[in-house]
């Protein structure tokens, strides 16, 4: 009798076992994405985030798991460890040219630069000639994008100090500074919370070519791994329809991996960068496409003001064959929503 | 007040410890030292030996009954440099030299008569001493003994009337404590200072004092004493001589009284 | 007869000299070679981990910009040494002298070492602006725990039969203090500086992370951010130079002043 139960014990539990088994998708996929900054919603990293807890990833076959950066994503994406991470364009530029690393950019969030300067309303800094006898603060390097507005507005260089400043915009609001550099979508809200009101300036107004925030890869990867791409991107696509008619739940699934961040700032950028992500070349060809005339605008703006030495072919720098048009037809509905409209 | 005598005890007790620990140093402890006297204090460790040293140094105050040196409380002759003391290990300063460790005493809290005349007598002391050899050596440069003569000598430059020894060959080989008693008795003995030693060599003693005070086993308290009258100086041969064998003998007897054993 | 003239040749009473400098730098050189032979054969790119051939390249092709900047760190870490050394020695001196005094520096002093620099950085460049002064302060508060500690110790660990002594020639806590605690200390306060120095140095750099474009923090800063592999292996060569070359000071200056400890080793 003990020895009946014990066998059909062991037979129902490796049936259970088998069936539970074989409810697993086959094969999926693993790649690591690695956000390029803490948990917060920059539009790239909630595009990943909504993909993985909508389940489009899986749709797509990939198992893909979320990490964030703390300095050394482009490293880690050299070294092989991570598959995609998130890069400035001018970065993907400046690195390209010099030390010559094979990434390229396979999806452009940021159709915009991302950077501002802003100033306090009720400091003496107020219309841009109010930049000469100032001091000016800037996180790491001095930003290409300043020197043009100074060439652009003929304000003499002398005049301005200038300070390397790190990080912390409390720089600005504890009167140590007169300009800060920042980013469109994080340090003007932060301080205006801070409760002080502020003059921004933005390079694109001035004429000054940026662009935003890309998905990077390796050269490597698109040569021997497209299919992953390609499916990815889709994910990321679906997603991208997802955040523009679901805002809210968008916010909510932010929440889940920055769950000690304050909201009403994740919103805030969330929206900025939505507003960032559009251009005629996205309602023609799709969401996250590249314009050849635009990446070389910046380019030829980075060389002119010395962020790079060395000039490069553009065409390596990013790709568009994962996206909008490239992509087989019978996937192209989803598209024509994001493109929204003409096809 | 105590006329007649340099170091007076009256029923002096010494504690120390906590309130729920407290032990006994010493307990109603009775004697006098006279001027010009050596006296050596002997027992085992722990009787209270060094305790008495340091009562009668002003470093420690009793707990009970009182102390007389020179007719005032310890404390009040502080400022009088009239105490000197040394060590089991001498208390010379590593980074000075021998005849910086013995102007040392003189420059500590000055007395304004001395000024220019310290380095002479710091000279007198190096021939007291035997060391004028080794004036620029450091401690680290000498030999045990050779160390114990310079501490004997910084409490000799300042001339104090009463020299406390606390165990000063403790710390020295059989060989060397051999020959260092004597010279000892040479740069103590007749320079009309009064000396209290406490050591636990009944030869050392015998050899040195002329007075022995022999302590009871802790608490310790006054049990006898023994005076020492040699017929001969206080040289090697003294060693040999049947009168030494004999205080030798005496005082390991009131040893065993004290402390209910018998010496082997 | 040739093993006889080689060991004396490399003694380290004939020849003290190679004694301590030909084993490492042999050592060195053979990790050199490895190095280099990795970086090759693997065809390693220079943005992941330089050949060291490039890294000298580098340091050569503009030795001023590095030298410049080496003394600017240097000077960074020497003057918050120095306050840090300042501020404590004078605090264990308080401290020694009143107990009251100890039990309530102590823990805030404490606190102060825990608190990762890095986490307070910005605020101080926020209260104390720009220029030196930041930099110097970072240094000075990562350095200063150890000399206070052991400044103290030393303090504390006189002599009992000398401090005796003293006190029966009535000396006053003045002259215990210059005559008897503070040599007492030296050598408790070399062993704090031979981990204070290292940590200006470091303290320094971390400091230049936060503010100023001068000093090998900066350099390290911007050449990381920017692939500058070959520049950074470069910045931090010359850190572990300046390290081992104040080490060796303090180790020289240490046997200098504190003759009169044994310091031979045995044969």
């Amino acid at each position: 009798m003990l020895k009946k139960i014990k066998f059909l014990s062991i037979l129902i539990t490796s049936l259970i076992f088998l069936l539970s088994c074989s409810n697993e998708p086959a094969e999926l996929t693993k790649i690591k994405f690695m956000a390029g900054y803490k948990p917060q919603a920059n539009l790239p990293f909630v595009a990943a985030y909504v993909a993985k807890e909508k389940g489009y990833f899986l749709e797509e076959g990939l198992d893909v798991e979320i990490l964030h950066s703390t300095g050394s994503h482009l490293k880690l994406l050299l070294a092989g460890e991570v598959d995609i991470t998130t890069a400035a364009a001018a970065s993907v530029i400046k690195r390209r040219s010099n030390p010559g690393v094979p990434i390229s950019s396979i999806m452009l969030f940021g159709q915009k630069g991302q950077q501002a300067f802003i100033s306090l309303k009720d400091s003496n800094v107020k219309t841009i000639s109010d930049w000469e006898g100032s001091i000016f603060g800037y996180k790491i390097s001095l930003p290409p994008e300043y020197l043009a507005m100074l060439n652009t507005n003929n304000l003499d260089r002398t005049k301005i100090q200038e300070v390397k400043v790190g990080f912390d915009p409390r720089i600005l609001t504890e009167g140590k500074v007169d300009i800060l550099s920042v980013f469109k979508s994080n340090e003007p809200n932060l301080i205006k919370k801070l409760g002080y009101d502020l003059n921004i300036w933005d390079p694109g107004e001035y004429g000054v070519p940026s662009l935003g925030l890309t998905y990077i890869t390796l050269d490597d990867t698109i040569t021997k791994r497209s299919d992953i791409l390609e499916r990815f991107n889709i994910a990321i696509l679906k997603s991208i329809d997802f955040i523009l008619n679901n805002r809210d739940e968008a916010i909510e699934i932010v929440m889940l991996y920055a769950p000690k961040s304050d909201k009403e700032h994740q919103i805030f950028m969330l929206d900025k960068e939505i507003e960032q992500s559009t251009s005629p070349a996205v309602d023609l060809n799709g969401f996250g496409w590249s314009e050849k005339e635009k990446w070389q605008s910046l380019h030829d703006f980075l060389l002119e003001y010395r962020s790079i030495d060395k000039a490069i072919d553009i065409n390596l720098v990013y790709t568009n064959q994962f996206l909008g048009k490239s992509i087989e037809s019978d996937k192209k509905t989803i598209l024509d929503r994001i493109g929204l409209g003409k096809n | 007040m105590q006329k007649d005598s340099t170091i007076a005890f009256n029923q002096v007790t010494h504690t120390y410890g906590g309130k729920y620990s407290k032990k006994f140093a010493i307990s109603n402890l009775d004697f006098k030292i006279f001027p010009g006297e050596f006296v050596t204090i002997i027992g085992p460790s722990g009787c209270g030996k060094t305790t008495i040293l340091n009562l009668i140094a002003g470093l420690l105050s009793p707990t009970n009954g009182d102390i007389y040196v020179d007719n005032v409380p310890p404390n009040n002759l502080l400022s009088k440099k009239s105490i000197g003391m040394v060590f089991q290990s001498p208390a010379i300063l590593p980074w000075l030299n021998v005849f910086q460790n013995l102007l040392l005493p003189l420059q500590i809290n000055p007395s304004n008569d001395n000024g220019s005349d310290n380095e002479s007598l710091v000279g007198d002391i190096l021939s007291i001493i035997q060391m004028e050899d080794y004036a620029d050596f450091y401690p680290h440069q000498l030999s045990g003994g050779m160390k114990q003569r310079v501490g004997v000598g910084m409490s000799l430059v300042f001339d104090p009337k009463i020299l406390l020894l606390d165990e000063p060959l403790g710390s020295l080989d059989e060989i060397t404590r051999s020959y260092m008693r004597f010279d000892l008795i040479n740069m103590l003995r007749n320079r009309n200072k009064t000396i209290v030693m406490v050591t636990h060599s009944i030869e050392d003693a015998v050899l040195m004092s002329d007075r022995i005070i022999i302590l009871s086993k802790s608490p310790g308290t006054f049990s006898t004493e023994i005076k020492l009258d040699f017929s001969s100086k206080r040289t090697h041969d003294l060693e040999y001589q049947s009168e030494f064998l004999s205080y030798v003998n005496q005082v390991k007897k009131s040893l065993s009284i004290a402390y209910d054993f018998k010496f082997r | 007869m040739f093993d006889k003239v080689k060991y004396k040749f490399f003694s380290d009473k004939l020849n003290p000299f190679l004694y301590r400098v030909i084993p490492p730098t042999i050592l060195i050189i053979f990790v050199l070679l490895i190095w280099e032979i990795v970086v090759r054969s693997f065809g390693i790119p220079d943005y992941v981990v330089p050949s060291w051939g490039q890294v000298i390249s580098v340091l050569f092709q503009d030795p001023i910009f590095f030298l410049q900047n080496t003394v600017i760190t240097l000077a960074e870490a020497f003057s918050g040494f120095v306050l840090g050394m300042t501020f404590s020695i004078f605090l264990a001196f308080l401290m020694v002298h009143n107990d009251l005094l100890e039990r309530s520096i102590y823990p805030i002093a404490l606190m102060v070492k825990v608190t990762p620099i890095v986490a307070i950085a910005p605020l101080i460049v926020i209260w104390l602006g720009f220029g030196y002064s930041p930099k110097i302060f970072i240094t000075f508060l990562i350095t200063f725990f150890p000399v206070l500690v052991n400044a103290l110790t030393g303090f504390k660990s006189i002599d009992n039969n000398i401090h005796r002594f003293f006190i029966i020639l009535n000396a006053s806590k003045w002259e215990v203090f210059i005559k008897l605690r503070w040599q007492t200390s030296i050598p408790y306060l070399f062993s704090a500086f031979k981990i204070s120095i290292p940590l200006s140095v470091i303290g320094a750099v971390v400091a230049e992370w936060f503010t100023g474009n001068s000093g090998l923090g900066s350099i390290i800063l911007v050449s990381n951010n920017e692939l500058q592999t070959p520049t950074l292996f470069a910045a931090i060569l010359l850190l572990a130079l300046i390290g081992c070359f104040l080490t060796f000071l303090t180790n020289f200056l240490e046997k200098k002043m504190i003759f009169w400890e044994d310091y031979s080793t045995i044969n």
